[in-house]
């Protein structure tokens, strides 16, 4: 019977030679030994993450302020780039993400919210626990601590939680809303759709639809600095590269392409080979932040 | 693996000091336990921290030594719950690759073509073999450990091991 003490092997010392010679169990051995899980939070920020949740338990009345810190994720991918817009009135509240930043706060209730580039969320500090409701313009993830309802207003519809985690993307070119655990009702042009963890409601030419399969990591990847897209137009990937780049792009023949992939907020060239690589097309930036894209000329 | 002390192994209840050790000890092997079953960071440490709460709110009955068991029940019920079976893509982090230069690329490009497979054979694992499999090869807990913490028996834990090493090694060889 297999104990979990084989023989260990030094994985920096196995060179091509003796990587041949080991037996297939001894490879998922060393493999297996050697794997890391990846962490977003580390210990020490999961505990000031919990610390700060039996606060407010503990009393009554949460009425602490707004409170600014960076998720590890974010701040190693965007420290540099960051400057903090934050108004803060007695009454109302305004979180301002300008282009090429993410902005993470702690709401009134305990609840989380990360604001993604180009958008803003404002509600009502006063009262917050008893009503809580939000506006929001552009995207943004929630995780929802337990309580009566949470609800965000957007232009083209609400979204209602019923649970604990979803992301809200409400911008011009439309409502997409997908549930990363618990339930969210969202309503829209009259029409009501309930999701689940895995799902996703979007408005497609004033119709609430809802689409099942999502991997979560897709879902709000953005937090961490990876975007993915299934078969978008590439004018919206573009646009979105402006959010995350604060740069401007032009585009010429474009229209009616789709893309379906991802881009990380790194690198400003790194994400525009990604997609203008595999779409066959070509980019020149000038001036450090204008760009423009068109079809490859055979 | 971390255990606490035995001092405290009869008292019932717990305090601010005795909860934040529980967290320092099994924090970290908790968020493995969900990452396993789920392969997702987020959803691993929302689970976890959730769970940390709920024996906070309980912490006049919870007793010290079963603490341990009762947060690996707490967090695999709230994973059952609320999520329903995703198809998963472990991306765990291979240390061999990190800070390493390889004699030739190809022999790079094998090593990470093996990474790939294996990642890929042990996210198509059944959830509880591949659960048990990693908790006993990744953070190094013996059988009666995986079997305390998930209150099954050692047998049980067995049988899953031989299926997720029998499953692993027939999909890789064949892979290659």
């Amino acid at each position: 019977m297999e104990t979990g003490k084989n023989r260990h092997i030094d994985p920096s010392v196995f060179s091509k030679a003796n990587f041949d010679n080991l037996t297939t169990d001894e490879k998922i051995e060393t493999f297996v030994q050697s794997y890391r899980v990846p962490q977003k939070k580390s210990k020490a920020e999961a505990l000031e993450l919990l610390r700060s949740k039996l606060d407010q338990q503990s009393i009554e009345k949460p009425t602490r302020s707004l409170r600014i810190y960076w998720s590890a994720a974010a701040s190693v991918a965007l420290i540099a780039l960051l400057t903090t817009v934050y108004f803060y009135t007695a009454s109302s509240s305004q979180i301002i993400a300008g282009k090429g930043q993410h902005l993470e706060y702690s709401l009134p209730d305990g609840s989380e919210v990360t604001v993604n580039a180009d958008s803003k969320l404002s509600f009502s500090k006063s009262g917050f626990s008893e009503k809580r409701s939000l506006k929001l313009e552009g995207e943004a993830y929630f995780s929802v601590m337990k309580g009566n309802s949470f609800v965000v207003e957007t232009k083209l519809g609400t979204v209602e939680v019923l649970g604990t985690t979803l992301n809200v993307y409400a911008r011009d070119n439309g409502l997409s809303v997908s549930c990363l655990t618990g339930k969210v009702k969202i309503t829209a042009n009259g029409q009501t759709v309930i999701i689940e963890p895995g799902e996703k409601a979007e408005l497609v030419d004033g119709t609430l639809k809802k689409i099942t399969n999502i991997s979560t990591d897709q879902m709000a990847g953005w937090r961490s600095g990876e975007f993915h897209f299934d078969n978008i137009t590439l004018i919206s990937i573009f646009e979105e590269i402006e959010r995350q780049f604060d740069v401007k792009i032009t585009t010429k023949g474009l229209e009616n392409r789709f893309y379906t992939g991802g881009f990380t907020n790194k690198n400003l060239t790194e994400a525009l080979e990604m997609v203008c690589l595999p779409m066959q097309l070509d980019y020149e930036i000038k001036n450090g932040n204008k760009i423009r894209i068109e079809p490859k000329t055979k | 693996m971390k255990v606490l002390s035995d001092k405290n192994q009869t008292e019932t209840g717990l305090n601010k000091a005795g909860f934040e050790q529980l967290f320092d000890a099994y924090y970290d092997e908790l968020q493995h336990f969900i990452y396993f079953k789920s392969g997702d960071t987020q959803v691993a440490e929302d689970i976890v921290q959730d769970a940390f709460l709920k024996v906070w709110e309980m912490r006049s009955t919870v007793r010290v030594e079963t603490a341990r068991a009762l947060l690996y029940t707490i967090s695999a019920n709230l994973f059952a719950n609320r999520y329903k079976r995703m198809k998963l893509n472990l991306k765990l982090q291979q240390t061999i690759i990190e800070d390493r230069t390889f004699e030739t690329p190809e022999f790079e490009m094998e090593i990470k073509e093996f990474d790939r497979k294996l990642q890929r054979v042990l996210s198509e694992l059944n959830e509880n073999n591949r659960t048990v499999f990693l908790m006993n090869r990744m953070d190094q807990m013996t059988y009666n450990e995986i079997a305390a913490n998930l209150n099954i028996s050692v047998k049980a834990v067995e049988k899953r091991m031989k299926k997720a090493l029998e499953h692993v090694r027939k999909e890789i060889e064949q892979k290659f």
